[in-house]
């Protein structure tokens, strides 16, 4: 398995043999494993403790998976989802996929194809947890710039040569390249090259933040 | 046919007479007598041939009658069969989970039992659940072949909770997949009812379906059945199903137990009248109507069976709470 510590995975079942036996297979498999008996006792009890994913039984008592998942979509610390039904339903199964599941399997599954699932699944929620780290260091990163900084990491980035950047602030061209300099140092930039990627990520990250606010309010709206 | 032989019979024996009072022949023994004998043969043989024809009809009508009584069973089977035909995904999902459970406790044996140390306890307790699934699954096996066997009717002993709790086991899953919420109140536990278990099954699951149907269009907190068995009456107990549908329209009402009567596109229209012929069988009856509240309410009653008062009742628990 990839990484040091062992991934969670939480395992939702109203049937307790299934979810028992299910909960002994992906602990042999050497995943750490929690198991609830419906999707409110998850949602009472789930608390971010690392890497995991979700392994998520359709047909329950109370909210059905599929509302757990449509709930858990709002969050931004949500997890994958690896649907276990009991039933191979067509269009629940597109929908569960559209909604962004990573598999959807049908009891009685092989082992082999849970457990493939369950560390694509896993691999999937790694690589989440790497790039909202990343993103978050970008922006503590862009953060700590001034105002003059941020003005010359733009326009550095959107290919204005110094010249013509100096011009527009009313500096001189050593001026510009001194902030450009304090500006890689603060990101940890080595290249220029470098510090286009960073710009590239930063204004994504803006975009997917504003998008999710704009999100909030229309829910808010509504 | 009998009477068209009787006909005949009379027809003969009056000839037999005319011919005599015309003959004009030698006076012998045999001559004087010859019409006689011969007629009294004719009316022997037709006589015979009467009392045959009658016994003939009576077998017949015996048999027709038992035909009946065997085209109703195969009716109700058919109906069973289609019934449990619509449960099929339900079936599927309970025989599905313990084998699910099976197949996976089996590969974490075997992923343990490759381990270093073996961790033996762990494959004991699984070598043990194994067993418990095994026969959950061949237990709801043994109830659907039950309930759709071919069989006649037969009367014994039956605890109606027990009878309650166990079909509603088995539409849970179905239940569950539409959003359907079942409670179910049994306000006289222990009570036992004669009759036959399949067919009584039959009612309450024809009945428990129909509710679901009727809540396929109605908002989710509104999908919710009540399944009540009440005793409000010494030696008789009243099972009422109630649905929080759009209820019956009032159209509806005198005709919803006629044979061929359907509003269900899908429907031959024989459920609730096999239900009345059941019901009616085992000395109780059955009505509709719309509950005050809305939704519709069937209610069925059926003759108790006495209990012996040193012969405490034990309450049934449905198993999954036991489990």
């Amino acid at each position: 398995m990839s990484g040091d510590n062992p991934a969670i995975v939480h395992v939702i079942d109203d049937d307790e043999s299934v979810r028992t036996a299910l909960a002994r297979l992906l602990r042999a498999a050497g995943f750490h494993v929690r198991t609830y008996a419906g999707a409110g006792d998850f949602s009472l009890t789930w608390h971010d403790e690392g890497p995991g994913c979700i392994l998520l039984d359709v047909c329950m008592p109370g909210p059905s998976g599929l509302d757990l998942q449509r709930a858990l979509a709002q969050r931004v610390d949500s997890l994958p989802v690896v649907f276990l039904s009991g039933k191979g339903d067509l269009a629940m199964g597109v929908g569960a996929m559209k909604a962004g599941a990573v598999d959807f399997l049908i009891k009685p599954v092989e082992s082999e194809a849970l457990l493939v699932a369950i560390h694509a699944a896993v691999e999937r929620d790694r690589e989440r947890r790497a790039l909202l780290a990343r993103n978050r260091h970008i922006l503590a990163c862009y953060a700590t710039l001034t105002a003059r900084e941020r003005e010359v990491f733009a326009q550095v980035t959107a290919g204005r040569l110094h010249k013509q950047i100096a011009d527009d602030l009313g500096t001189c061209e050593r001026t510009v390249k001194a902030h450009r300099a304090h500006v890689m140092e603060k990101f940890h930039a080595h290249s220029f090259l470098d510090l286009i990627k960073i710009a590239s990520e930063l204004n994504s990250v803006k975009a997917t933040e504003h998008a999710s606010a704009r999100t909030r309010d229309a829910s808010f709206c509504t | 046919m009998p009477y068209v032989v009787a006909a005949l019979c009379c027809a003969a024996a009056f000839s037999i007479v005319q011919a005599q009072d015309t003959a004009l022949i030698e006076s012998t023994s045999w001559t004087e007598d010859r019409w006689q004998v011969i007629g009294a043969i004719v009316l022997v043989v037709l006589q015979g041939a009467l009392i045959t024809a009658l016994l003939a009809e009576r077998r017949a009508r015996i048999r027709a009658e038992a035909g009946n009584l065997e085209q109703r069973a195969e009716l109700a089977h058919g109906s069973r069969l289609a019934i449990v035909g619509q449960l099929y995904a339900s079936i599927a999902h309970e025989i599905n989970q313990p084998l699910g459970a099976i197949l996976s406790n089996a590969d974490a044996a075997e992923m343990m039992l490759r381990a270093t140390p073996a961790n033996l306890d762990e494959v004991r307790a699984i070598l043990s659940d194994i067993r418990k699934d095994g026969l959950r699954a061949s237990e709801v096996i043994r109830y659907v072949r039950t309930l759709s066997r071919k069989r006649q009717v037969e009367s014994v002993e039956i605890d109606l909770q027990a009878l309650c709790e166990g079909i509603l086991r088995l539409v849970a899953p179905d239940a569950r997949r539409r959003g359907v919420t079942i409670e179910s109140t049994f306000e006289c536990p222990g009570l036992r009812v004669r009759g036959d278990a399949v067919y009584l099954q039959q009612v309450l699951l024809n009945l428990v379906m129909n509710a679901m149907d009727a809540l396929a269009d109605v908002p989710p907190e509104q999908a919710r059945i009540e399944v009540r068995a009440t005793s409000a009456r010494p030696g008789e107990v009243e099972v009422a199903v109630r649905d929080h549908g759009r209820g019956i329209p009032q159209v509806h009402l005198p005709r919803l137990f006629d044979s061929f009567f359907s509003t269900k596109t899908h429907g031959l229209g024989l459920g609730l009248s096999i239900v009345r012929s059941i019901i009616e069988t085992h000395g109780g009856h059955v009505v509709a109507e719309n509950h005050p509240d809305g939704g519709a309410l069937f209610r069925f009653t059926i003759p108790t069976v006495e209990v012996a008062p040193h012969a405490a009742p034990i309450p049934m628990r449905p198993a999954e709470k036991a489990a």
